[in-house]
C-alpha cells in the first residue's frame, strides 16, 4: 500500500511536468515504433519468404542445364546434362529421397481444335509427382509404364486446360504438341505463380522418354529435381552433387559450370534479397534511438533531481525513507518507458500498416514485438532510472532543504 | 520528553573544522512552549535540526520519548520524524504544483498506516489554520501567511508529539507573523509541545521559556514572566486598522 501511494507521487509529478515527461518519453517512444516496424516487416518478409520456399519446395534441390547466376530457365543447346546424372546422384548421393530428371520446352506450340496455346511443355519420369509433390486433381498422372512404352499421354494444368478447352472436360480428349497428338489423362492440381514468376497451372506435363524422342528429339535432358530427406543437409547436399557434376563433366575451377544448382536456402537469400540487411539497419536504429533515449532520460530525471532537492529534503523531512525517495524516482522513469512504449506501439502499427499499403508488401504485426517492447520498457526505464533515483536517495535532508 | 546532554556539532568541509554547538544541555516537558533564540550564525538551526532528527550530533546523547536517537538508523529517523515530528520551516516549503489539500495530505502518504479518513482529517487542519475557503488553491494563488498556515496545517496532520518551527515569521509581514503566533498559542493551549526558534525576540516572548544560545552555548533559560499575547495584538492591529 505504501509502495503504491508513492507510486502515485511519482505519476503525480510526471502530470505536473507534462513538457518534461514527454521529452523523457521521447527516446522510447522512437525506439520502439522502430522496432514494432521492423518486427512487422521483417515477420511480413518472412511470410513471404516461406511462401516462395514453399512454392518452390522446402527440401528441394533444382539443377539446370547451363551456367549463369541466378534462378534461370535452362540454357538452350547445352546437351551435357544427362539421365546418367541423375542416375549417378541417385545411386552416390546420401540423404536423398527422390531424383527426378526431366526435360523443358518454352513456347512449345500446342493446339486442341482451333485453340493454341504457346507454352512451356515438361517431359517427366513417373517420381516428378513425388519430387513436386504435385499430383491430378482428375484422371490419372504420369507413371513408369507410360515412360517405359513411350506413351503419348499427357497432364494439363488448370490455365492450360481452360486455355485449350473452355469449359469443357479436357480429360480423354486429344491435342498436339509440335507435330505429335497425344490424349489428355489428367489434370493437375493448382499450383499458382513459381518462383520466377510464371505461371505452374500453363504448363503440359508429357512422359520423359516421349518428350526426348518424339517431341524435342534430344539425348539430353534440362533439369534434375532433387529431393533430400533433411531439410538441414540441404546446403551440404547441393554442394555434394555440385562435386559430383563437376566431377562427371570434367570441370575444373577456372572453367565455368556447364549446369546450376538451386536449393530452397538459396530461393530464401534470394527472397530475403536486401530486406536483411535493411532490418540490421533498422535494428541499429531502433537499438541507437532507445540507447539515446535512455541517456537523454537517465540525464534529465538528474537534472530534476537536482531541480527538485527541496522537494526532495521536504518529504525526506516529513518522513519519506531513502527507499521511498529511490521508489518514487524509479517509478517516475518506469512510467516514462512504459508509456512511452505504449505510445511507441503504436505509433509503429500505424506506420507499419502506412507502409504495407503503400508498398504493396506483407506486413506482420505481432503480439511478439510488443511483448519485446514491453521487455525493453522495463530495461530501459530500471537501467537508466537506478542512478538518478540512487543519487535522489542518498541526498542528506539537512542539505536538501537549505 | 526532550533531554539534550553536552550536544556537539561540528561540520567539517576538507580540513577545516568548525565547531558550532559545544555542549548544549536541556530538557524539554511534555506541553511546554519553548522559544530557542539567538544572533543569526549562532547555530540554531543546526540545533534544530538536531531536535527534529533531521541531523545528527558529532557528540552528546538525545533522547527523545526515551529513545536515544544517536543510535538510529536513517530508516528508523524517517518514521521517527513521520510519527511524532512536525515541521514548519522559514521557506514554508510547500509542493509548486500540489494543492492546499495535497500539501496538508503529504506526511499521510509516508505514515505507517494510511488513515481512511486523510481527505476529511486534512480539511479539519486547514479548517484549523482558517483556510477552509482556500483547499483547493496552490501555494502561488496564496499569501505569504496562508502559505505558513497550510505548513502549519501539514505539521500537524500527523498529531505529532513536537511542533518545530525554524524561522516560522521570518519570510512574513507583521501582521501574518502574530497569526502565526496566535496559532502557536492557541496550539500550546490544547496541549501541544512547541519549540520555536527564532533570531526576533519580540517572537520569542510569545513562548513561555526562553533558551539563548550564544557561541555554541546556553547563554541563558528562563521562563517568560509575561509571555505576550498575540490574540490582543492581533485584536490592537485590527483596531488601528479600523480607526480613522
Ligand atoms: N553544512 C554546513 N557546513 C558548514 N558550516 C555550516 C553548515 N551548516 C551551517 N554551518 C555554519 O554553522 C553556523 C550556524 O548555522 P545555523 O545553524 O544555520 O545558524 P542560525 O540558524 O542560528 O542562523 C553558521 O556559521 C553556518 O555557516
Ligand atoms: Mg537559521
Amino acid at each position: 500500500m505504501r509502495t503504491l501511494r508513492i507510486a502515485q507521487e511519482g505519476a503525480r509529478a510526471l502530470a505536473a511536468h507534462k513538457l518534461r515527461t514527454f521529452f523523457m518519453m521521447a527516446g522510447t517512444i522512437v525506439g520502439i515504433a522502430a522496432l514494432t516496424v521492423i518486427m512487422a516487416v521483417g515477420k511480413g518478409t518472412e511470410k513471404k519468404v516461406m511462401k516462395r520456399v514453399n512454392a518452390f519446395g522446402t527440401h528441394a534441390i533444382m539443377i539446370t542445364a547451363g551456367g549463369g547466376k541466378g534462378f534461370s530457365p535452362p540454357q538452350a543447346g547445352i546437351t551435357t546434362l544427362r539421365l546418367e546424372d541423375a542416375e549417378a546422384i541417385r545411386s552416390q548421393v546420401q540423404g536423398i529421397d527422390v531424383v527426378a530428371p526431366f526435360a523443358v520446352r518454352r513456347d512449345s506450340s500446342t493446339k486442341a481444335g482451333s485453340n493454341q496455346l504457346q507454352t512451356i511443355v515438361m517431359a517427366v519420369g513417373a517420381d516428378w509427382h513425388d519430387a513436386w509433390e504435385w499430383y491430378t486433381t482428375d484422371g490419372e498422372p504420369i507413371t513408369a509404364e507410360d515412360n517405359s512404352t513411350m506413351a503419348r499421354v499427357c497432364l494439363l494444368g488448370t490455365l492450360s486446360a481452360s486455355d485449350l478447352f473452355g469449359s469443357q472436360n479436357a480429360i480423354g480428349e486429344d491435342i498436339q504438341i509440335g507435330n505429335v497428338r497425344f490424349k489428355v489423362k489428367g489434370i493437375l492440381e493448382p499450383r499458382g505463380t513459381s518462383p520466377m514468376g510464371d505461371e505452374f497451372d500453363r504448363r503440359i506435363v508429357i512422359p520423359l522418354t516421349t518428350g526426348m524422342r518424339r517431341v524435342f528429339n534430344q539425348d539430353y535432358i534440362t533439369n534434375i529435381r532433387v529431393t533430400v530427406k533433411d531439410s538441414r543437409q540441404i546446403e551440404s547436399i547441393a554442394k555434394e552433387i555440385r562435386q559430383l557434376l563437376h566431377e562427371r563433366h570434367h570441370i575444373t575451377p577456372p572453367r565455368d559450370d556447364d549446369f546450376a544448382i538451386f536449393s530452397a536456402a538459396d530461393i530464401a537469400k534470394m527472397a530475403r534479397g536486401i530486406s536483411g540487411t535493411l532490418t540490421y539497419l533498422l535494428i541499429a536504429l531502433a537499438g541507437l534511438s532507445l540507447l539515446v533515449g535512455g541517456i537523454v532520460l537517465m540525464n534529465i530525471l538528474l537534472i530534476s533531481v537536482g531541480e527538485r532537492t527541496k522537494e526532495i529534503g521536504l518529504r525526506r523531512a516529513l518522513g519519506a525513507t531513502q527507499g521511498d525517495v529511490f521508489h518514487q524516482f524509479l517509478v517516475e522513469s518506469l512510467s516514462v518507458t512504459i508509456l512511452g512504449m505504449v505510445a511507441g506501439s503504436v505509433l509503429g502499427w500505424v506506420v507499419s500498416i502506412t507502409l504495407a499499403r503503400l508498398t504493396q508488401s506483407p506486413v506482420v504485426i505481432s503480439w511478439e514485438s510488443f511483448a519485446l517492447a514491453i521487455g525493453f520498457a522495463l530495461v530501459v526505464g530500471v537501467f537508466f532510472g537506478v542512478q538518478p533515483a540512487r543519487r535522489a536517495a542518498k541526498l542528506r535532508p539537512v542539505d536538501a532543504l537549505r | 520528553m526532550i533531554q539534550l546532554e553536552k550536544i556537539e556539532k561540528t561540520y567539517t568541509a576538507g580540513t577545516v573544522q568548525t565547531p558550532v554547538l559545544k555542549g548544549i544541555s536541556f530538557s524539554i516537558h511534555a506541553g511546554e512552549y519553548v522559544a530557542i533564540m539567538g544572533a543569526s550564525g549562532t547555530g540554531k538551526s543546526t540545533l534544530m535540526h538536531i531536535l527534529g532528527c533531521l541531523d545528527k550530533p558529532t557528540g552528546g546523547r538525545y533522547r527523545l520519548d526515551d529513545i536515544d536517537m544517536v543510535n538510529l538508523d536513517d530508516e528508523a529517523l524517517s518514521h521517527l520524524r513521520n510519527g511524532k515530528i512536525g515541521f514548519v520551516f522559514q521557506q514554508f516549503h510547500l509542493l509548486d504544483r500540489a494543492t492546499a489539500l495535497r500539501n496538508v495530505m503529504l506526511p499521510l502518504i509516508y505514515a505507517k498506516e494510511y488513515p481512511a479518513d486523510a481527505h476529511q482529517r486534512a480539511e479539519k487542519a486547514l479548517t484549523a489554520v482558517g483556510l477552509a475557503e482556500r483547499m483547493s488553491y496552490k501555494p502561488n494563488q496564496l499569501s505569504g501567511g496562508q502559505q505558513q498556515r497550510v505548513a502549519i496545517a501539514r505539521a500537524l496532520i500527523t498529531d505529532p508529539a513536537i511542533l518545530l518551527a525554524d524561522e516560522p515569521t521570518g519570510n512574513l509581514d507583521s501582521k501574518s507573523g502574530t497569526e502565526v503566533m496566535a496559532i502557536f498559542q492557541r496550539l500550546h493551549r490544547d496541549g501541544r509541545t512547541i519549540i520555536l526558534v527564532t533570531h526576533d525576540r519580540n517572537v520569542a516572548d510569545h513562548a513561555r521559556r526562553v533558551i539563548v544560545l550564544k557561541d555554541g552555548q546556553v547563554a541563558e533559560d528562563r521562563l517568560v514572566a509575561q509571555p505576550r499575547d498575540a490574540e490582543s495584538e492581533l485584536a490592537a492591529v485590527v483596531d488601528e486598522e479600523v480607526r480613522p
